[in-house]
């Protein structure tokens, strides 16, 4: 009996050693080499590194990216969910499917596809050539190459509880006469904020992180197409290191600025607030 | 407003929800859907409402045909069976949401809407619970918030999809004498499903007895109840005893058959309909032994065994009981003071 005590004991303490042993190797210890390298010319420099021209050039177009970015990707979520959890129709499985593709797919490859649709000789290349707009290389593409990267995170944080909540609530507001958008925005949004609103942090995040669909498709030109991430390649590759992880630092404290805020929608979250009041009938 | 359904038949996939129903229900008729889960009786209730489409046949609504109708041009309440609330608004909001939906020409003034919303609630006797939240509720507050926000677009059509089904016995049994009495006041054509045929029988005016996507039996309480017309019905509607005896030439059923005489019968019985004798005689012929008995309530429950090893279930009065001495593993004789019969039973 004993012996099984300090058997469970000593197995629950490797399962712990191993996992504390994996977050410092792989979160603690770059994190803090981040911060380290970025700040080990003084705070002076570190300032001077993350207020050029280039690198607030390059916070600026991230930033434009992400105003166009988010909205659309909110709005597909949106309809998306809805129209998956709503209705019932063929191919809901293959849609599902679809909708992991950003995931599964190298982020290069992404990239790749764009380039060779909008390019002369592509797909689309023809059109876009008599529409006289430049795609590749500028600022639409890199538009293109975000939304694909990113149109999946509001979906999947929507659909789960959407599925959850059934369509009772919807079918009752359409039983005392609501039009379908006075369903979508007095009902199913409100129930959905949270979850919404969790979705479109992710989806910011992994917007300003985007590296390798977006490096395909900038062209690498300088003070035009270039973003955080492809900022820290350049300063990277110039081995201008301090340079390199001050840059890096901004992306870090936005991870971590999305994780505080990810604690605290989930404390807010009515659904989690929902199951912790819920004590009677059911 | 009355109902009409012609010829309606709905399958999902490969299974047939409702096969080839027609009936109709009177203005102003409590009805009740009777039926075990998977007889079609929600999907039926939900193809009135418009939230499911018929494959064939027709909704006709006081004449007028609504098939194609949009649910919410129909003029119909429903309450769901999870009651379906808008959690984040109060009861004061959810009773006012039909009212607040309304086009701007047709919503009534602010201070209306309040009149109207508090009116039903104190109709509910829920009145004091207008800025709660529908998760501070007991499942029966729920559920009466859901009926006076069925109520609040005044509508002329009133359907409730297993209204009792998540509440507890005693809850249940207090909310239908209340729902029957609320219907006697506001009179509006209500339809309402069930799977318990006490509710049924107790609130309803006419109940439709369905199994397997067909109606078996339409009828009054008092005619489906002692005169079913298939085994199904009796069956359902309560416990039953069922006999293979024969039927003699004269006309007269014989429970210890003599296979070589008179054609085979099966006799159906309710247990309050056998009778327990210790000696035997032309009345009390069938002997069986005694399994168990069960005292509480207002019958006594007595499960017994004839001589081929068929269960049977006798309820008697506790007098009568008293008066018999009887205990378990008692060699008995029961008789049959009235029973059923049915032409053409197949697999019964």
């Amino acid at each position: 009996m004993k012996l099984k005590k300090i058997f469970m004991f000593s197995f629950r303490f490797i399962l712990v050693f191993i996992a504390l042993c994996f977050l410092v190797l792989f979160l603690v210890i770059p994190l803090f080499v981040v911060f380290y390298n970025a700040f080990s010319k003084g705070i002076g420099m570190y300032w001077g590194n993350i207020t050029r021209e280039e690198t607030i050039e390059a916070i600026f177009l991230t930033l434009k990216i992400l105003i166009v970015v988010l909205p659309l990707n909110t709005i597909f979520g949106i309809a998306c969910a809805w129209y998956i959890t709503k209705y019932k129709f063929r191919g809901k499985k293959l849609l599902l499917t679809f909708l992991d593709l950003p995931f599964t797919v190298s982020p290069v490859v992404a990239g790749t596809v764009f380039v060779l649709l909008f390019s002369v000789n592509g797909l689309l290349g023809g059109i876009v050539e008599k529409m006289n707009i430049q795609i590749i290389f500028a600022f639409p593409g890199m538009v293109l190459a975000t939304i694909f990267i990113t149109f999946p995170f509001v979906a999947r944080e929507l659909i789960p509880i959407m599925e959850e909540q059934g369509q009772e609530m919807e079918e009752a507001g359409r039983m005392l006469g609501a039009r379908t958008w006075q369903i979508l925005l007095k009902i199913t949004l409100p129930n959905i904020r949270w979850a919404l609103f969790y979705g479109m942090v992710l989806c910011s995040a992994r917007c300003v992180g985007e590296f390798g669909a977006v490096s395909v498709v900038s062209g690498h030109i300088r003070g035009k197409t270039i973003t955080i991430p492809l900022e820290v390649e350049i300063l990277y590759n110039e081995y201008n290191l301090v340079g390199a992880f001050g840059v890096a630092s901004l992306l870090c404290i936005i991870g971590l600025i999305s994780l505080i805020f990810r604690k605290w929608i989930e404390k807010r979250d009515p659904q989690n607030l929902y199951r912790q009041i819920h004590r009677y009938g059911d | 407003m009355s109902i009409e359904l012609i010829d309606v038949s709905k399958k999902f996939g490969t299974f047939v929800a409702v096969d080839n129903v027609s009936f109709s229900i009177n203005r102003g008729e409590l009805l009740a859907l009777l039926g075990p889960s998977g007889s079609g009786k929600t999907t039926i209730l939900r193809i009135i409402a418009g939230l499911e489409k018929a494959d064939t046949g027709s909704v006709i609504l006081e004449g007028r045909d609504v098939s194609r109708e949009d649910p919410r041009d129909r003029g119909i309440g429903f309450v769901f069976q999870h009651y379906a609330l808008f959690r984040h608004m109060t009861v004061f909001e959810n009773v006012a949401f039909g009212l607040r939906v309304k086009p701007r020409k047709l919503r009534p003034s602010e201070p209306e809407i309040k009149k109207r919303v508090m009116d039903l609630l104190s109709l509910v006797q829920l009145d004091f619970l207008a800025h709660h939240y529908p998760m501070q509720l007991s499942g029966g507050q729920r559920q009466r918030v859901a009926l006076a926000r069925a109520l609040a677009i005044q509508p002329s059509i009133l359907l409730l999809d297993e209204p009792f089904g998540s509440l507890d016995a005693r809850v249940r049994k207090e909310l239908r004498r209340w729902l029957r009495k609320l219907h006697d006041e506001i009179h509006v054509t209500s339809v309402f499903v069930t799977h318990d045929q006490e509710e049924a029988l107790e609130v309803s005016d006419r109940v439709v007895i369905m199994n397997q996507g067909k109606i078996e039996q339409i009828g009054t309480p008092e005619e489906v109840y002692f005169s079913p017309q298939t085994p199904f019905v009796f069956q359902f509607l309560g416990d039953v005893n069922l006999f293979h005896a024969r039927e003699l030439s004269n006309g007269e059923i014989v429970f210890i058959p003599d296979e070589s005489k008179g054609v085979e019968k099966k006799i159906f019985v309710r247990p309050n309909q056998i009778s327990i004798s210790l000696t035997h005689s032309r009345n009390n012929p069938i002997p069986a032994t005694i399994q168990y008995i069960n005292t509480a309530g207002p019958m006594v429950k007595i499960e017994l065994m004839d001589k081929k090893g068929n269960p049977l279930l006798a309820f008697i009065s506790i007098d009568e009981y008293h008066e018999l001495h009887l205990k378990k593993n008692m060699e008995v004789f029961l008789g049959v003071k009235s029973h059923h019969t049915f032409e053409n039973i197949p697999n019964f």
